[in-house]
């Protein structure tokens, strides 16, 4: 109905009402507001805790599917990715972190375009920083993509993306290095060394998970083992800037989000690390360490490095819900170089930065006790534990993990990552078999 | 805020008393006495409580247990006296008052079961009767219910109004009910029927409280003793005046307010006593060999594992276990014991032809059946929640009438409630359903043999640490109006009504320091708190007015209103954990704390006008129209234009006949609307605290095109009064379509948005018929039978989704299968479901993606050794798409569709209910009311966790008896082939067989009430100055008779009870989840009038 025809009758309780139909929303921003240059910031701010979020959410299938966690609570899902179930898209652990993996790279990839709007001509130092912690976390969330899912979509609000497909996949990665490599740039021009450090260790991630994208796709090949050029000049780059076990984590606190799969661990005791790598009493809880260093049969004390840092300090607590997640670290830098060395058959640079590791830990030098596959194996196992890249390294070397059932893909299709979950499936167009007109 | 409370009581109850007691002095001239007895036309059964006043006089009075009357201070001259009582037409006789003489005049009321001369006001634009309209209105008269058995508003309108239907969730205290009318009308904003309370718009929402399923209802606040008659239109053809929000309905009730003649003082006591029905919870059942089914455990440490669980099972249990056969325990009813409830209350009603008054006051306090502490040691310290609920309430309502034109009306309700609930519902920290999660091999109370854990709860926390976590909601709700009624003649009418409502409730989840005080477990072990402040508030401003124009024959009325509503609320709260140590209970205590704000306006303003034309009193015809603005429609859109066009037409006034004693054919179109959100319209983003400083995130599309949400309704039918009126029948025919349905479109979430965005894209269609029978069966001098039956048929369909993809409530969370999806009813059940073939088990690799069933020989050679149920799946029905099989199966990892099984709706087909009034040896009094839903499902989600689920299930007996069968190695293949089979087809279910085994039949008929009461004979109590006594025990929900094959515990229970809007508050329904079941209530009640 048009107003004119309302307006007269309305009159009577319009005169005099003043702007009583017009309301604000004082809750939040309209998207006015995000472009301004003063919320530049906050636009960069928000990325980095969706995309912490998103990790901690969107690495749980992955790990659970792997052998580095394992199901004890109460939502059977977990136990579809514990026996390798790891492509089913109505998976509601599949389905349930997809969202905010979405959410994640859009708001990454919005933060961009707006702060390099105000990039412009004389930038503040401050663009230039947000610019470059904007591409930064745009970086982190790409990888991740690239390095756990097997397909993915890139939509724009309302409007769908189609999916690359999986042979394309490796191009989330090189999306990822491409943007660790504007971070670096523009850290490097406003003096954030730090900072430029933390994007070139990513950097040397991403490349190294380009390179097991290699691997693995379109199915595994060879030995498994890969080496990167550019991850290595990156990982020996991070080295020579940093010292002692050095870690890049994304952190969480009351004043951001809770680490999702800390959550679901700790504090709900829905999952619980596998028993291949600690032993549990009969709450469930971690008692012991069940994975040995290979040399010196001892607890391993990487696996306890790592633990004490998902319980909040010592393994044998229950632990809380805000522990960091580690993304890279040196321990990680040196295995790239590692595994470098060890595919060029530089078996004693293999072993010397083996045994950088081991020093950190005070374990005996691996000096061919075992084979150095078994050692680069076991060593990456514990070293990068918890960091996403498991499910990977098992595809590449053959690994499967006990619990994986026959007729899963894990094991049926080795390489098979993450699906796009049906929340997507159903929603754009492109994939939800109605197609896009209209 | 009590103390406040009780001044504000005090205050009223003064200033009540002191204007009872001048009333009677505001009259006072040469008088004269009228007395006589009201009974029952063809018997000489006395009628109680019947109104008998002068007409035109501010003089009345009520009928007390014998029926007698007394008028005084009655003016001489000719008067004529009038009688009324709901149920019988109203009688009147003309008598001659001489100055202090007392006239004397009986009357023999008449039995009517025909409401055609009833008067209504909702939504007629002007007081009208009931024969003059086209379209339905429903009217309660509380009079007939002061017997029965019910304690709040959502028991008052159960099942006694056909396509009226409350929702309850569980059965614990102070619970509210979802109030369905003609099922739903959107997709996606609430469809709860907007209210009024004698004219303003008050809150229906949910009062929220944490960690429950079933939060307290807003429209509990109104206490049913203040209830005078409740009016409830249907659907749009009769709540076109209302505008928008009003497609799902309208309620209005009408609070009692003063009658002329004496101070009549009320008083009321109830004792509840409120038992769980547990004779449908199954017992607990388990074996030790399950601690060797699990893939961890294997090889050699078999059987020293097998024989500690052996050894821990025969010590908790206190009886010798051998490793295979299951032990039993009937356990989870020791968490409930016997409830006890009390409510007192108490009113003043009387006047004057100058001035009447009413006022009541109730307290009512529940402690429910939910008692889990009385079965284990309480820790020092702390305090384990409660089940109770306490309700204080005031009522008052004043009628100043200076004049023959002008009466002023000023209503005022206040309520106080405190809540107290455990953790419930599908939670996994909910005390009952730790119970129901026990493994009975886990348990232990030996400390010498491991860490306590009573009930062998598998994960989360021990029971005992579950009772511990307190959840409480303080709520206050005020609402206030003012009414002023203009007539300055008898053609002319303006009224004007301006009210506000204010809710406030507080409410608070708490864990205290160290609540896991059996170490188990890891949640927030130093405590946490979430607090959340509510406030509401709504103004309402309507003026409406009418104007009768008489000719001849002609009758035309015409009516205008115009309302507006400004409704605005704020929410605050905060959260946080880990306490420094015991004895803390504040947010600025906690080590880490959150908190939040939201704040919401709506304002709508509307105008509407009709004009009815009657014809000889016989035929009616009205036409009207409503426009409304509102704050929430998007940029693009101005206003809402709702017609509505209605006939009426009485045959009956150009016959006399008995048999057929009237008869009105009616017929309704009409239309009404829901507006979206408040803010829906904008593209927003939301603050988001991050670890380097501010930040923020998208939160909702936006969309400026957004307009309300139409709703169509036709209706047709007939109202037939037989046998003198003895006996009536109403049918109706009606036919809805929502178009511009708003649906909450999920756009890719790749795109960034990952929130669903209104659009109007869709479409809803629904139908039904409803039927009621109601008539006087005997009618003797010591007997009288009253009958009643109805039934209203409802049929719903989404014909147009729009393109948007189907809606799943839960989200991601597979376990609620209700979904939109269009060509269904809205919520409809899909999911997997066992395929018809000889052996439907997945046990071979699927070939090429399809499933392969085995032949027997297969599997006898797979269960040729001992199998757990997590190695296997069930075959299942494969689909094309949603409801659509592909003639092929499907299972988790072969087929297509395996959760597009269309497995049922949960809406029933046929609800209603029946029964009777027997009045009998003079001053008994026998009620029963039966109501039943047919033709519908329900998802068992509990029994399917008890029944299936790896870790905190395959606990029933039969699932034990299956899965020890299986895991047994000294069965034989073909025992556990047979196991197999009958655990595909009766047991698996969960994820990734989503709605497997889970969703039954669920025909229900429910025993709701059945009361007796006994009138005192008037010689007993007169002696003690009362006018009238009644004694009355009820029952309600007496018996549940299930007619289909739903294994569950209440077929009416729901995970989710009184909501305030969304996907899952309107479409997740039937399916009940952890609560207890909706108990008896043994009601014994005294009612004393002064």
């Amino acid at each position: 109905m048009k107003a004119w025809v309302a307006t007269p009758l309305l009159a009577a309780f319009a005169l005099g009402c003043g702007d009583l139909l017009d309301v604000n929303n004082p809750n939040d921003l309209v998207e006015d507001d995000i472009r301004k240059e003063a919320a530049a910031a906050a636009v960069v701010n928000g990325t980095l805790t969706l995309v912490a979020s998103s990790v901690s959410q969107s690495w749980q299938p992955y790990l659970v599917a792997s052998d580095e966690m394992r199901w004890i609570g109460s939502r059977d899902a977990w136990l579809s990715l514990d026996l390798g179930f790891v492509d089913d898209p109505l998976n509601e652990f599949i389905d349930g972190p997809f969202p905010a993996m979405g959410q994640a790279r859009w708001m990454s990839d919005e933060a961009i375009e707006i702060v390099q709007e105000h990039h412009g001509n004389n930038p503040s130092n401050s663009i230039k920083t947000d610019l470059a912690r904007a591409y930064l976390y745009s970086g982190i969330i790409y990888m991740v993509i690239g390095e756990i899912q097997e397909d993915y979509a890139f939509s724009d609000k309302t409007e769908s993306g189609p999916p690359i497909g999986p042979d394309n996949m490796h191009q989330v990665l090189d999306g990822a290095i491409d943007r660790f490599s504007s971070a670096i740039s523009g850290f490097n021009e406003v003096g954030a060394t730090d900072m430029a450090i933390q994007a070139r260790a990513l950097r040397a991630r991403a490349s190294q998970s380009r390179a097991i994208w290699d691997a693995i796709n379109p199915s595994p090949s060879g030995n498994g083992l890969v080496s990167s050029a550019e991850a290595g000049a990156d990982a020996t780059a991070v080295l020579a800037g940093v010292s002692g076990d050095w870690t890049y984590d994304l952190t969480f606190s009351s004043a951001s989000r809770t680490n999702s799969m800390a959550s679901w661990v700790n504090d709900r005791k829905e999952n619980q690390i596998d028993l291949s790598i600690a032993t549990v009493d009969d709450q469930n809880d971690i008692n012991g360490i069940a994975l040995k260093d290979p040399i010196d049969g001892v607890d391993d004390p990487a696996v306890i490095k790592w633990l004490n840092q998902w319980k909040g300090g010592d393994y044998l607590d229950k632990g809380g819900v805000y522990p960091p997640l580690t993304l890279a670290s040196s321990r990680m830098m040196h295995l790239i170089l590692a595994e470098n060395a060890l595919a060029g058959g530089d078996t004693n640079g293999f072993a010397m930065h083996i045994n950088h590791i081991r020093a950190l830990d005070g374990l005996t030098p691996y000096s061919g006790q075992i084979s150095d596959m078994e050692m680069l194996q076991h060593t990456r196992r514990v070293n990068v534990m918890l960091q996403g890249l498991r499910l990977a390294d098992m595809y590449r070397w053959g690994l499967t993990d006990p619990k994986w059932q026959s007729a899963a893909a894990a094991s049926s299709a080795p390489g098979t990552m993450l699906p796009i979950s049906i929340i997507e499936l159903r929603a754009n167009c492109h994939l939800n078999g109605l197609g896009c007109e209209g | 805020m009590n103390r406040i409370a009780s001044r504000t009581i005090g205050a009223w109850g003064v200033a009540v008393v002191a204007l009872a007691c001048l009333a009677p002095g505001l009259s006072g001239q040469t008088t004269g006495a009228i007395a006589g007895k009201v009974t029952v036309e063809g018997s000489l059964r006395p009628l109680s409580s019947a109104q008998v006043f002068i007409e035109g006089l501010g003089v009345g009075t009520f009928t007390n247990a014998s029926g007698d009357f007394t008028l005084l201070n009655v003016p001489v001259g000719e008067r004529t006296v009038v009688v009324q009582l709901v149920g019988y037409r109203e009688a009147s006789e003309t008598v001659t008052v001489a100055a202090g003489s007392t006239q004397t005049v009986d009357f023999a009321l008449r039995v009517t079961a025909v409401q055609m001369d009833e008067i209504v006001v909702t939504g007629t634009g002007v007081a009208t009767e009931k024969r003059k309209l086209g379209h339905t209105i429903a009217t309660l008269n509380a009079v007939e219910l002061e017997n029965a058995p019910i304690s709040d508003f959502s028991q008052l309108i159960a099942g006694r109004e056909p396509g009226v239907v409350a929702l309850p969730s569980s059965g614990y205290t102070g619970e509210g009910a979802r109030i369905r009318i003609r099922g739903s009308a959107s997709l996606s904003q609430l469809n709860e029927p907007i209210v009024y309370v004698d004219g303003i718009r008050v809150d229906r929402s949910a009062v929220q409280n944490f960690n429950g399923q079933g939060n307290p209802s807003r429209l509990d606040d109104i206490p049913p003793e203040s209830i005078e008659r409740v009016e409830i239109l249907k659907g749009a053809a009769a709540a076109t005046l209302y505008g928008t929000e009003a497609s799902n309905g309208v309620i209005q009730i009408f609070t009692k307010r003063g009658t002329v003649g004496r101070p009549r003082f009320t008083f009321r006591a109830d004792l509840t006593g409120i038992s769980v029905p547990t004779n449908r919870i199954l017992p607990l059942a388990d074996f030790a060999g399950r601690v060797c089914g699990t893939p961890g455990c294997t090889g050699e440490g078999d059987a020293a594992a097998l024989q500690d669980a052996v050894n821990l099972m025969s010590n908790r249990w206190g009886e010798s276990v051998s490793p295979w056969t299951p032990v039993e325990r009937d356990l989870i009813p020791d968490l409930l014991t016997t409830g006890f409830g009390q409510t007192y209350s108490g009113s003043l009603q009387g006047g004057t032809s100058v001035f009447q008054y009413f006022a009541s006051a109730r307290l009512a306090s529940e402690d429910g059946p939910y008692d889990a502490a009385r079965n284990f040691e309480v820790a020092e310290g702390i305090d384990p929640e409660n089940d109770t609920n306490r309700r204080a309430s005031i009522h008052t309502n004043f009628t100043l009438i200076p004049n023959n034109d002008l009466r002023i009306g000023v209503t005022t309700l206040y309520s106080d409630m405190e809540h107290h609930t455990p953790d419930n519902s599908n939670n996994i920290y909910g005390v009952f359903s730790s119970a129901l999660m026990s493994q009975l091999r886990l348990a232990n109370t030996d400390p010498s043999l491991g860490q306590i854990n009573q009930y062998g709860q598998p994960a989360f926390a021990t029971l005992r640490e579950n009772a511990y976590q307190l959840n409480f909601v303080n709520s206050q709700h005020f609402a206030g109006s003012t009414n002023i009624d203009f007539t300055p003649s008898e053609a002319f009418n303006l009224k004007t009504t301006f009210g506000v409502d204010f809710t406030s409730d507080d409410a608070v989840s708490f864990r205290p320091y160290r609540w896991n005080v059996d170490g188990f477990s890891g949640s927030t072990p130093d405590g946490n708190r979430n607090v959340q402040e509510n406030r509401s508030r709504e103004i309402t401003a309507d003026i409406s007015g009418s104007y009768v124009f008489t000719a001849d024959r002609i009758e035309n009325t015409l009516a205008f209103v115009g309302q507006g509503f400004l409704r605005q609320s704020q929410s605050a709260g905060g959260s946080g954990r880990d306490f420094p140590g015991p004895g803390l209970e504040t947010l600025s205590a906690l080590g880490s704390e959150s908190s939040f704000e939201n704040w919401l306006r709506v304002t709508q303003l509307g105008v509407g006008v009709q004009d009815q034309i009657g014809w000889d009193n016989w035929l009616f015809l009205t036409l009207g129209a409503r426009w409304d603005a509102n704050s929430a429609f998007g940029e693009a859109f101005n206003t809402a234009f709702y017609p509505k066009a209605n006939f009426a037409i009485v045959p009956s006034e150009r016959w006399d006949n008995e048999t057929f004693s009237s008869l009105r054919i009616k017929g309704a179109y009409g239309t009404s609307g829901l507006q979206p959100g408040a803010f829906d319209k904008f593209t927003t983003f939301s603050s988001l605290g991050t670890e380097v400083g501010p930040g923020v995130q998208p939160s909702n599309l936006g969309n400026d095109q957004l307009k309300p949400e139409v709703s169509t309704e036709l209706e047709f039918g007939i109202d037939l009064g037989l046998f003198n009126d003895r006996w009536s029948v109403e049918a109706t025919y009606w036919d809805r379509t929502v178009r511009d349905a708003m649906v909450a479109r999920q756009f890719p979430v790749t795109g960034g948005f990952i929130q669903t965005q209104l659009d109007n894209i869709g479409e809803v269609a629904a139908h039904g018929v409803e039927v009621g029978i109601r008539g006087n069966l005997i009618q003797e001098r010591d007997i009288s039978l009253n009958v009643f039956a109805n039934t209203a048929f409802l049929s719903e369909e989404i014909t147009d989704m729009g393109g948007a993809p189907p809606l799943k409530t839960g989200g991601s969370y597979p376990r609620y299968r209700n979904y939109l999806v269009e060509g269904f009813t809205p919520g409809a059940f899909f999911g997997a479901k066992v395929a018809d073939v000889a052996i439907p088990l997945n046990i071979l690799d699927p070939m090429d993606g399809e499933c392969v069933i085995p032949t027997r020989d297969q599997a006898l050679a797979y269960f040729s050794q001992p199998r757990n149920p997590n190695s296997f799946k069930p075959l299942a029905i494969g689909n094309s798409d949603f409801g659509v099989p592909n003639g092929g199966l499907a299972s988790h990892n072969c087929g297509a569709g395996l959760l597009d099984t269309h497995l049922g709706d949960p809406t029933p087909d046929f609800a209603g209910s029946f029964g009777f009034d027997l009045a009998f040896l003079g001053n008994f009094q026998l009620t029963s009311l039966m109501e039943y839903k047919f033709g519908h499902q329900v998802q068992d989600l509990s029994g399917m966790f008890r029944r299936a689920n790896n870790f905190i299930g395959r606990n029933t007996p039969r699932s034990a008896e299956l899965y020890s069968t299986m895991l047994n190695p000294g069965s034989t293949a073909e025992e556990r082939l047979d196991a197999a089979v009958a655990w595909a087809h009766e047991v698996e279910g969960l994820s990734p067989m989503s709605g497997m085994n889970g969703i039954y039949d669920a025909d229900w008929i429910q025993w709701r009430e059945l009361s007796l009461s006994y009138r005192v004979p008037a010689g007993v109590i007169e002696r003690w100055g009362f006018s009238s006594a009644t004694v009355n025990m009820g029952v309600r929900n007496l018996m549940l008779f299930m007619l289909g094959d739903y294994p569950g515990m209440d077929p009416e229970g729901n995970v989710l009870g009184r909501c305030n809007g969304g996907l899952n508050c309107n479409f997740l329904n039937s399916t009940e989840g952890w609560g207890i079941p909706v108990p008896r209530r043994f009601t014994m009640s005294v009612r004393l009038t002064l």
